[in-house]
């Protein structure tokens, strides 16, 4: 090998460099593309609410221009409160109750699934509660939850878990059930224990498919937690501020867009959150250079 | 540099046997489905010898792999790795398994995939640094040096194979099965990657039990040629190979390779149309 292999080496060395750079380039490339995008998505939005207010002359207590929304934002409510920090303060309260939930939906949803993929008689027992849970309409039941649970944020945690424990559940079991015989023939090789394989090959292996499904959880308990707000009796949350914001709309129609407004920023936000860790967490998968 | 290595002969010849199939049988599912992939087969591997068997596809090659592995049961007979079960050789770390696709983990770099039966094999008696010094020093025998924190989806075929035989190598087994490893490369890095595995065993005394579809790969490499017939799987006729010592490109270009080469085909030949 060593006489040989003098130039071989050489060449995958310069190879590997060569990659080296257009990686750095091509993650630079990606990231002004981005910036770019979003760019142009935002002129876009704004152009095409101020073109819908024009086309269809609509009144200000239809669709009011997007600078009165704005405007509103900064000016000072019945309550003397600034509007903006009023909104931030329910949308925290929100932003609790959901983070709530999807905690919860992450410890259940991956042990679910666990047992689902690995545990044939536990897992078929799991298998029609979790499927049951994912066709129960939640969004029409959450009044009756309301209704025996109380008002609090544990309900709307509960409600907004519910939701995002499918997508957890679901993506757990295909991700780790998912390796290769040839992964479990190799384990197996090492005389590695169940819990090595699981630890070592299957979780790693199913980290991709589980971080997809929580993106999806993470939007989830954002809409669990505001439809938990709507019913009657509850006091705070943005889901509260989008409910009066809209029988209040032709007195102060601004104030209804300025809470969806709060509410796409939350869920925004939470899918973000997931995102960060996701970066974090997979550095070197595959999955993750290609998504 | 040509003469034939005589204490390899004394060791082909020997009384160490390092896997010993004996009248095995193996069938898979039950019932009126089930397949007879191998019968009666017997066959001993003497340690430190280089054995390939070929044979038609679904003739049971990768089946016996898979039992000396303790990968799947015979149906009947023995196999014995060792002289033990495989079993025992299994949770013993007896062997390493190469597979045709270099099965690394995604998720880990080069270094950490060889690193790999380092964790899950408690060895006694090496320390971290000692161990740290084998990776490098294994890495760096597969012609990897500098890649250590590559991943491997960024390097080609050749390399990743390259990377599991590293890993094969890192708890020095004492044999290893290797299941058609290089299959599925191209044949310029395929007859790099076979030269180098011969270098290799040659420098780590292990035995090989080599599953291939090529004749001269099978030839090139190892002391014996085991050439297996059609389904059910037998052994159709074992064919030693005399040539030289080391294996290199001139052997490759010798009479005496052709004509070995010509001998697997007729019997390959035979072989299949038994099968027939």
């Amino acid at each position: 090998m060593s006489a040989s292999a003098g130039p071989e080496v050489a060449a995958q060395f310069s190879a590997r460099e060569r990659w080296l750079t257009e990686e750095r380039a091509e993650r630079l490339r990606s990231t002004s593309a981005r910036i770019t995008l979003i760019v142009i998505l935002v002129a876009l939005f704004l152009g095409g609410w101020e073109f819908l207010k024009w086309a269809t002359d609509a009144p200000r207590t239809t669709l009011p221009h997007f600078h009165e929304v704005v405007d509103y934002l900064f000016s000072i409510n019945s309550q003397g409160d600034v509007v903006w920090l009023a909104i931030g303060r329910n949308l925290r309260l929100t932003f609790i109750e959901a983070l709530s939930g999807l905690s919860v939906a992450i410890v259940a949803g991956f042990a679910a699934g666990t047992l689902m993929a690995l545990s044939r008689w536990t897992g078929r027992g799991i298998m029609p509660f979790v499927i049951g849970a994912q066709t129960v309409p939640i969004v029409a039941i959450a009044p009756a939850l309301v209704i025996w649970l109380g008002t609090g944020w544990e309900t709307k945690a509960l409600i907004a878990g519910f939701l995002a424990f499918f997508p957890i559940a679901v993506t757990s079991a295909r991700g780790i059930g998912d390796v290769s015989q040839d992964s479990l023939d190799l384990m197996a090789s090492y005389g590695a224990s169940r819990t090595e394989v699981f630890f070592k090959l299957r979780l790693p292996s199913a980290l991709p498919y589980i971080f997809t499904g929580l993106e999806v959880a993470a939007a989830f308990s954002v809409i669990g937690a505001i439809v938990a707000e709507l019913p009657v009796g509850s006091q705070e949350g943005i889901g509260v501020v989008i409910l009066t914001s809209q029988q209040y709309f032709s007195l102060q129609p601004e104030s209804l867009f300025a809470a969806i407004g709060g509410a796409c920023l939350l869920g925004g936000a939470m899918v973000g959150m997931v995102r960060i860790i996701q970066i974090v967490v997979l550095r070197g998968h595959r999955a993750q250079e290609l998504s | 540099m040509t003469t034939p290595d005589t204490s390899r002969e004394a060791a082909a010849s020997g009384a160490q046997t390092a896997i010993a199939f004996q009248g095995v049988r193996k069938e898979f599912g039950n019932g009126a489905n089930a397949t007879l992939a191998i019968e009666s087969v017997d066959l001993d591997i003497a340690e430190r010898e280089f054995v390939s068997l070929i044979g038609p596809s679904g003739c049971g090659k990768s089946t016996l792999l898979r039992l000396a592995a303790d990968l799947i049961e015979p149906s009947g007979g023995s196999v014995l790795v060792n002289s033990k079960t495989p079993r025992q050789a299994r949770l013993d770390r007896d062997y390493g398994f190469i597979f045709q696709a270099p099965t690394l983990f995604d998720w880990r770099t080069v270094w950490k995939n060889v690193a790999l039966p380092l964790e899950i094999m408690k060895i006694s008696g090496m320390s971290r640094e000692k161990k740290e010094e084998e990776i490098e020093r294994l890495l760096s025998m597969v012609g990897l040096d500098g890649f250590e924190s590559h991943h491997p989806y960024q390097l080609s075929g050749g390399m990743q194979q390259r990377v599991s035989l590293a890993r094969a190598l890192v708890f020095r087994p004492s044999i290893l099965l290797m299941d058609e490893p290089f299959g599925a490369l191209d044949e310029i890095t395929r007859d790099r990657m076979n030269l180098e595995l011969h270098r290799i065993w040659e420098e780590t005394n292990t035995t090989i039990l080599f599953v291939t579809h090529s004749i001269p790969e099978a030839v090139l490499l190892s002391g014996r040629v085991v050439v297996m017939t059609a389904r059910p799987g037998r052994v159709q006729e074992i064919i030693p190979i005399d040539l030289p010592y080391p294996r290199t490109t001139e052997v490759e270009e010798s009479t005496r390779y052709y004509e070995l080469v010509t001998q697997v085909r007729e019997s390959l030949g035979t072989a299949m149309a038994g099968g027939l």
